[in-house]
């Protein structure tokens, strides 16, 4: 019997319209999420996963966007389209985003502790004592020794390590089954950054989070995800569990990646990826990374693939991976 | 002083006070950003410095750069103190020498001014080149950060964020330093850009025989580009050692924790990480 989808994503695309032409920042990506999975979306800047985060919660404003098409499911309730008065009811409250920056998503002239007491004052009928109580809960769950000193400071009066806690802790506050990370360890330091993967990981086994965790950074995914999704230009271009993504990476792209990772063996076998980023307003035909690839091929040039399987669970998004491929000319 | 040794910090101590509460009546309070730290820099040689936030990495360099005043202490370069200076020529001639390329991109680089303009303050102000020359020493400078002589008449704002490190890089060499202090030149690029930077590294420290300081709290990239690695703690140098020897058998219990807690490579821990799955 088939595990209950918490979330379903089919086709999902979305683009911006602005004066310099129409942005194409997601553009056909489907995936499901299982209760108590930790899903990773990996990707550089501008490959879209943000824009999939901010979809999934209702954030992204009608204009600029130009359109925003495809389903978003959270269970049987379909997400797009939804009338705001509806939406305010799943969004923190079903799904729940924790941002990257504290220093910009919180109120910098308001005590910590007030932001949480709000958070979680939101439709609901609490007295401030019970909120003060409940705040203080969440402030602990999220493994913060000092829960009582920590209520009552601004901020800047907090490190990055902090600060990312006490954003987990207003996402938290309004008790979401589904969890949103967007870049939470960016701004972090390596061992702040293992504490708050910690920490999500710790909150997923006690209250059974499930956990959707954007990233441009590889290794901290591999180890901390089930199954991953590795981004470009708007299109996943693999997929699969985290140990075969990174023990059998398939896409050129993801391959080039994993090269470009500071290599600790000694050796230098360090290669950046050719070429520039592309740029979400002049995507070429077919494949957006054929430009940069090298092992690109006549067909990748004219036509964008589709995914093919090549292992239970894992699919690549990548013309070399169609069976009966070998053979083929390739682009001069 | 050993020949070898280009710079040489003696017991450098930086503190910072502040003032809580206003009227006068406020209490003050003495915050350590470097604690006492000395070490030498060879010549030739790329010394890696590690540590959290807040470990007093960004204001060891920036004291190394005379941007702040030490509390205490002594910085060398090439065996004259560079704090005690005699008059504007010696200053200037240092500057020409010591070097820096800050952490942000986007917040060191002027956004009033083009490319060309902030490369060329440097050398209008050492008076490097005139006229034709300024403009030809320019797209050279480009040239070998990887940009093209257009990038000259583009605004920062007009750059990514690696184009914008590589304009700060160029501004850095202008003046043909000796010693460049890399503040985490790679803090907030995407991981095939920091890529591209780091080739960039490596090819302009081979191609000018430069010597570097590598702040960066980012392990990985510390192993991979210096031959020895400082580690700081609550502003004090806790240990100092040859790379291969400071991750292979780190001494200091802050070390240890460190190395650990880095230790989420790729290629290094490939046992571990299978742990989720």
């Amino acid at each position: 019997m088939e595990l209950d989808k918490l979330l379903t994503v089919t086709e999902l695309k979305v683009s911006f319209t602005i004066p310099r032409g129409e942005i194409k920042a997601v553009r056909g990506v489907s995936f499901q999420l299982a209760q108590g999975e930790i899903l990773g979306i990996v990707g550089e800047s501008g490959c879209g996963k943000s824009v999939i985060g901010q979809a999934i919660l209702g954030l992204i404003p009608l204009p600029p966007c130009g359109v925003l098409a495809g389903s978003i499911k959270y269970g049987s309730e379909e997400l797009i389209g939804m009338k705001e008065s509806e939406l305010v009811r799943v969004r923190g409250k079903k799904i729940g985003i924790v941002f990257q920056d504290p220093a910009a998503a919180l109120n910098p002239i308001m005590k910590v502790g007030k932001q949480i007491v709000e958070a979680i004052q939101v439709g609901r009928k609490l007295t401030r004592k019970e909120a003060v109580l409940e705040a203080l809960k969440i402030l602990e769950i999220t493994g913060i020794n000092n829960p009582d000193e920590i209520f009552h400071r601004y901020p800047h009066e907090l490190s990055g390590g902090l600060g990312q806690r006490v954003l987990v802790a207003i996402a938290l506050a309004g008790q979401p089954e589904i969890l949103i990370a967007d870049e939470p360890t960016t701004a972090l330091d390596t061992m702040s950054k293992v504490s708050l993967v910690g920490l999500l990981q710790e909150l997923r086994d006690d209250i059974n989070l499930t956990i959707i965790f954007l990233s441009h950074d590889l290794v901290l995914v591999a180890r901390f995800c089930h199954r991953i999704l590795v981004m470009y230009a708007g299109l996943v271009v693999e997929e699969g569990r985290a140990a075969d993504i990174f023990n059998n990476p398939r896409h050129p792209y993801l391959r080039g990646l994993l090269q470009c990772l500071p290599n600790t063996a000694g050796e230098n076998v360090f290669a950046p990826i050719q070429g520039q980023p592309v740029d979400p307003a002049v995507l070429p035909p077919g494949c957006a990374f054929a430009p940069r690839c090298p092992e690109r091929m006549a067909v990748c040039q004219e036509l964008n693939p589709g995914g093919f399987q090549v292992a239970a669970d894992h699919i690549v998004c990548c013309w070399l991976f169609q069976p009966g491929i070998k053979g083929i000319k390739k682009a001069t | 002083m050993d020949a070898d040794t280009l710079i040489s910090v003696k017991n450098l101590k930086k503190y910072f006070t502040i003032t809580r509460g206003g009227g006068g009546f406020g209490s003050r309070q003495v915050i350590p950003g470097v604690d006492c730290v000395s070490f030498d820099i060879r010549k030739g040689e790329t010394l890696g410095l590690v540590g959290a936030s807040g470990s007093g990495k960004t204001t060891l360099g920036r004291t190394m750069m005379r941007l702040y005043q030490p509390t205490e202490g002594q910085v060398y370069y090439r065996g004259a103190n560079i704090f005690q200076l005699k008059g504007y020529q010696q200053q200037l001639q240092l500057c020409r020498k010591m070097q820096m390329v800050f952490q942000n991109p986007a917040s060191s680089l002027n956004p009033r001014m083009t490319a060309g303009s902030i490369i060329q303050e440097a050398l209008i102000i050492h008076k490097l080149a005139q006229g034709v020359e300024r403009i030809k020493r320019i797209h050279e400078l480009l040239e070998l950060v990887g940009l093209s002589y257009r990038a000259a008449e583009r605004f920062p704002h007009e750059f990514s964020n690696g184009q914008k490190q590589r304009v700060a890089i160029a501004r850095a060499l202008a003046v043909e330093p000796e010693f460049i202090i890399f503040d985490e030149p790679t803090a907030s690029l995407d991981v095939s850009i920091q890529a591209q930077i780091l080739q960039l590294f490596f090819n302009l420290r081979q191609e000018l025989k430069l010597t570097c300081l590598f702040i960066s709290h980012d392990l990985d990239v510390v192993k991979l580009v210096s031959q020895r690695v400082a580690v700081m703690y609550g502003g004090k140098l806790v240990e100092l050692a040859e790379t291969r020897k400071l991750f292979d058998s780190p001494a200091h219990h802050y070390s240890k924790e460190l190395i650990a807690a880095g230790g989420l490579s790729y290629y290094g821990n490939k046992s571990t990480w299978t742990q989720n799955n």
